[in-house]
């Protein structure tokens, strides 16, 4: 045969495709004990531990761990008052964590999702209303914000995004299993000595 | 990065050593025929395997886990088998100037794709320099992308492209002298 582009690309084709056929050979079985009685849990430093805290949301039982001070608060959690930002408002972040003589507190709720085309919270603070309140692009950021003025209390929450999913807020550190195999994001207003945190 | 081997690296990181235990498993096959391409002792084979793997887990918190893992294992593995090889004054054929080679015209019939099988292939990828027989194991059995295969090989993404080519080339040319 001729070494014409053709055969020779035919011949390369083909080559390759024996190669991926090429059987190896099984690793010994003890392989993986050997390497597992070689080695020893590995130890986070407190930062590393808090820094992955931050990062990874985890699913827990709120009553279970706040302070009874802090689960006082959720039966308050109805008497909320709500000031909804219409789109395109201009977010006033200097206001973030400001409590008012009213013990009204402003909280930011932010989403990092660019690939949304609107982005709704929904949660206990209006009675889980299907009409979300609607987050705004914010461009500078490129993050979906939403200010909310909140009282006291213990809050869920959750973002739907597209108008059909719904997630748990990625930021939150504490979630609780709705029942419905879905996550809801807790936010705990407190009693605005700065302790107070969306977790 | 294959499925879900970001959490496991985080969970690795956190103390749980059974994550670990699942790349090992993922792993541990195309790591040990490294080891025996490189070192022809099944011995010498187990031994460097599990060093790589425990190196590996030793130098984890340098690992960016948002990065395949693959690739890093078995630049750590060459490493470690290249310089076992130096160790024991063993040299593998590390370069071979495929530029100044040259094909023998043969006429056959039959065109080449039609006689050769998978054998003839992993026979002629062991006389290939470790480089482009690595290249072409990564690229054609793994199913790297050829970015990987750059990061496995310490290469450039065009060397890398080129290292593949060649090594085809060079591959066909020894197919054909058979």
């Amino acid at each position: 045969m001729k070494n014409t582009p053709a055969n020779i690309e035919k011949d390369l084709s083909r080559i390759a495709g024996l190669i991926a056929e090429i059987r190896y050979a099984e690793a010994p079985e003890s392989l993986s004990e050997k390497v597992l009685a070689s080695i020893k849990p590995k130890k986070m430093t407190f930062f590393k531990r808090l820094l992955r805290r931050l990062k990874t949301p985890v699913s827990v039982t709120p009553l279970r761990v706040l302070p009874a001070s802090v689960s006082a608060l959720a039966i308050f959690a109805l008497a909320l008052t709500l000031f909804w930002r219409a789109p395109g408002t201009r977010i006033v972040t200097e206001r973030i964590n400001e409590v008012t003589d009213q013990g009204i507190k402003t909280v930011m709720l932010i989403l990092d999702r660019s690939d949304a085309r609107d982005v709704e919270v929904i949660g206990s603070f209006n009675n889980w209303s299907p009409e979300g309140i609607r987050m705004v692009w914010d461009e500078d950021r490129g993050l979906w914000v939403v200010v909310l003025n909140l009282r006291r209390g213990s809050y869920e929450y959750a973002f739907r995004i597209n108008g059909k999913e719904i997630i748990a807020d990625p930021m939150a550190f504490l979630h609780r299993d709705d029942g419905f195999g879905h996550q809801n994001s807790i936010l705990i207003i407190g009693n605005g000595n700065g302790n107070e945190a969306k977790i | 990065m294959a499925s879900g081997e970001e959490t496991l690296v985080h969970e690795i990181l956190s103390g749980d050593v059974n994550s670990y235990a699942l790349l090992v498993k993922r792993y541990q096959k195309p790591i040990y025929n490294l080891m025996l391409r490189m070192t022809s002792s099944e011995q010498d084979a187990v031994d460097l395997t599990q060093e790589t793997f425990v190196r590996a887990y030793e130098k984890l918190e340098k690992f960016d886990p948002s990065a395949p893992f693959f690739p890093w294992l078995y630049t750590m593995g060459l490493n470690l088998a290249r310089d076992f090889l130096r160790r024991a004054k063993k040299f593998p054929i590390e370069f071979y100037e495929l530029e100044n080679s040259f094909s023998i015209e043969i006429d056959q019939d039959d065109s080449l794709a039609d006689r050769i099988d998978a054998q003839d292939v992993l026979e002629g990828l062991q006389t290939l320099p470790v480089d482009y027989r690595e290249a072409l194991l990564l690229r054609f059995h793994e199913g790297l992308c050829v970015s990987e295969v750059a990061s496995a090989l310490g290469l450039s993404l065009s060397a890398a492209k080129m290292r593949i080519h060649r090594g085809l080339l060079r591959l066909r040319q020894l197919l054909e002298k058979q």
